[in-house]
């Protein structure tokens, strides 16, 4: 569970109406700063990032036993609610300011603290020093300030080193790639292709290397299929705006397809149910704009990949030929 | 009574080879404390008035230093390796072996009665005159005559010699790998902390006793760089003479002193220029002694490339260290004496224990003749940049720290004693 701010109604307004309006009063008023909600985040993005990891853990080609149920368990905690709430930091467009007019205490900038001794103007030390101070500063705005969620990324990110050290060192270098992408993720805000395709890899790929390696070490079929399965999310993602439909679908189709053709001679059977499902997905695609509506694929997660994600994984875990 | 004999192979010299060698660097190194004064009058040329100071206090200590501080420091010690033969003398060791506070060895000719001790009488006496001006230099001119003929009596007669024979002269510092299991003991093989630590200690004891704080902002110090090269060479000379033979070693010990030194005078420059935006001089000239009196103690006991970072760590505590004293606590030190000699000699003390590679100093103090921590003909031990297949010894890291904590201790306590009752007899001389 994961726990997000509110943001609604700051100044109490709308309470204060409905009490003006003799209406009943239902709950106590809490300052905005306090109101929290907690959520169960089910959504489809959270439904896709544990089929990916399922699809790993059956990639990974060993069968979980009882013994391995703790492992199992702690997997799906961490990609259901962390890795997705950590997910939503990055994409997060609220940023504290980088040059505020009131600092805080400590950090003024004539804090001589960080000049080295004989420092004097327009050297390279004076430089230097206003340079880390500057660092200084920023990384303390972004944990004190209200609207920022450093905290709570830099608390996720601990959880999830400890959990991913728990189990195994594989896992910590997944975990690693994985904050790389969320990194990515962060500092390219404009770059729309871009942020898709990382998107598409943070959804997807990493939960899958995640359950791939918390049982064996990943194999380069297992990446190269999960990272056709990250770029088809980011296919899937950029269906929502009609003037790029026919890109998006080539990203959404396409790595499907070379999945199929890929993974035909290792498992005939999911090959071949691959190839159906790539060729009913065209069709959708294709023919209902036709009829005035856009589908409703604009979600990473669709049953059918779903459906597909399992296939490439269990195929690949040598679990279906 | 111990034997004593450094560390080092024996080289191929005979007593004879050796003795001379001893008598010469000594001699050499008398070019060290004549730096000293040079650099204190800032170049300029001394008064009448300051140069008879100067010189009345080198022949004062010197007398001194060979009446009674010779016989303090070596009295309870023979040299097998100048072909010395076991002589009386008196010891007091108040908790049995290992435990020597205090040594006698007679009052003047009678402690130097063989040429190997007139020998090392004179590399001695350019230890203890380096001491007494470091130490006398940036004060002088705060004391009048009895208060600096009573420190220089102090300081060559008793605070030298008694800490001498702890470290050198068979007393408990050396003994405590005996005493204590901690490594070789304290090991201080070019006098890092004899010499320039507790001079430079001695120093800042004595500038806080007068009150000689600036009034203003600092004036800096005036670069004299013929003083410094000359105290420079004279420290070279009393590190090389201190290993007492003239063997293949030497080489290795030299060029390590060299690098060190180098190092110190470009990271002090360097520093400068990083903060300041020019270089200055008489920082470089302060980074160059940190680093040579860093090497005295690491020099022969490490490689040259962790002699080159060692100096240039002393380099930049030189600069720190003159910030300190000049800007923080506004002392008059315009030499710098004490951020040189005083935090290049601690620091090179502690490196002894951080940074000794282990292929130096078999079976010193008595400790591990054949085999120490398992491992056959290991040495003197650090933590940190070892010799293949030597075995890190925190035990030697905790004597040098124990050696050091001595030093900062007997140096700022006694010193800050007899500077105060040195300035006290001189007001009651005014009045």
């Amino acid at each position: 569970m994961a726990v997000l701010p509110a943001g609604v109604d700051p100044h109490g307004l709308a309470e204060a109406m409905s009490i003006q309006r003799g209406e009943k009063r239902t709950a106590l008023r809490v300052p905005a700063k306090q109101r929290r909600e907690i959520h169960l985040p089910l959504t489809g993005e959270t439904a896709g990032t544990l089929v990916a990891w399922l699809a790993g853990v059956a990639a990974s080609g060993i069968a979980p036993g009882w013994a391995d149920l703790g492992r199992l368990l702690l997997g799906i905690l961490l990609i259901s609610t962390i890795w997705s709430r950590l997910l939503e930091c990055a994409r997060s467009p609220t940023a504290p300011p980088k040059n505020p007019k009131r600092y805080p205490r400590g950090t003024s900038p004539s804090n001589r603290l960080w000049q080295l001794p004989y420092t004097q103007p327009g050297s390279l030390s004076a430089a230097c020093s206003r340079t880390l101070r500057t660092i200084f500063q920023r990384v303390r705005i972004a944990f004190s300030h209200p609207d920022s969620r450093t905290p709570e990324a830099a608390w996720l990110v601990l959880t999830l080193l400890a959990a991913c050290a728990l189990l195994g060192h594989l896992p910590v270098v997944a975990l690693a790639a994985g904050l790389a992408l969320l990194g990515l993720l962060r500092l390219a805000p404009h770059h729309t292709g871009l942020r898709a395709v990382v998107q598409g890899l943070c959804l997807l790929s990493w939960p899958w290397w995640l359950g791939h390696t918390s049982y064996a070490p990943l194999d380069p079929l297992s990446l190269l299929s999960s990272l056709l399965w990250g770029l088809a999310a980011s296919g899937a993602m950029g269906l929502q705006g009609s003037e790029t439909l026919p890109q998006a679908a080539a990203r959404f189709l396409i790595p499907q397809a070379c999945l199929a053709v890929l993974l035909a001679p290792f498992g005939p059977i999911a090959g071949t149910l691959l190839a159906f499902l790539v060729f009913g997905q065209w069709l959708r695609v294709v023919y209902l704009p036709l009829g005035g509506s856009l589908p409703r694929m604009d979600r990473p997660l669709s049953p059918w990949a779903a459906i597909g994600l399992l296939l490439s994984g269990m195929a690949i875990g040598g679990w279906l030929h | 009574m111990a034997a004593r004999s450094k560390g080092g192979k024996e080289g191929a010299l005979s007593a004879d080879g050796r003795i001379v060698w001893l008598a010469c660097s000594g001699l050499l190194a008398l070019a060290f404390p004549v730096g000293v004064g040079w650099m204190t009058t800032r170049g300029k040329a001394p008064s009448d008035g300051q140069g008879g100071q100067l010189l009345a206090v080198a022949l004062l200590a010197l007398f001194v230093a060979g009446t009674v501080g010779f016989s303090l420091l070596y009295g309870a010690v023979h040299f097998s390796s100048l072909g010395e033969e076991p002589r009386p003398s008196w010891q007091w060791e108040p908790f049995g072996e290992g435990s020597g506070l205090v040594a006698w060895g007679g009052i003047g000719t009678q402690a130097l009665d063989t040429p190997a001790r007139a020998a090392l009488f004179l590399l001695e006496a350019a230890g203890t005159l380096s001491v007494v001006a470091i130490a006398l230099a940036p004060v002088l001119g705060k004391l009048n005559a009895p208060g600096w003929v009573a420190a220089a009596v102090a300081i060559a007669g008793l605070i030298y010699p008694v800490l001498g024979h702890w470290a050198w002269g068979g007393g408990w510092l050396a003994a405590t790998g005996r005493t204590g299991y901690l490594g070789h003991g304290f090991v201080d093989p070019g006098g890092a902390g004899l010499h320039y630590a507790l001079g430079g200690l001695l120093a800042l004891a004595g500038l806080v006793a007068t009150g000689s704080r600036h009034r203003g902002p600092a004036r800096g110090g005036n670069p004299t760089p013929p003083a410094m090269l000359l105290t420079f060479s004279g420290m070279v000379w009393l590190q090389l003479g201190s290993t007492h033979t003239l063997s293949p070693e030497l080489g290795t010990m030299a060029l390590n002193t060299l690098a060190s030194a180098t190092a110190g005078g470009l990271a002090a420059a360097l520093y400068m220029a990083f903060t300041t935006t020019r270089l200055r001089s008489d920082m470089l000239g302060r980074g160059l002694l940190a680093g040579t009196a860093c090497a005295a103690g690491l020099a022969p006991l490490a490689s040259t490339l962790t002699n080159v970072l060692a100096g240039a760590v002393a380099g930049c505590l030189a600069c720190l260290g003159s910030y300190l004293i000049e800007r923080v606590w506004k002392l008059e030190d315009s030499a710098g004496l004490v951020p040189a000699f005083g935090l290049g000699g601690l620091w090179g003390t502690l490196a002894v224990g951080l940074f000794a590679d282990g292929r130096w100093g078999v079976g010193l103090n008595g400790i591990g003749a054949t085999r120490y921590l398992g491992v056959p003909g290991q040495g003197v031990t650090g933590i940190l940049f070892l010799a293949p297949g030597m075995s890190p010894d925190f035990g030697q890291l905790a004597a040098q720290v124990l050696g050091l904590a001595v030093i900062v201790g007997w140096g700022l306590g006694i010193g800050w004693l007899c500077f105060r009752l040195a300035s006290i007899r001189t007001a009651w001389l005014k009045r």
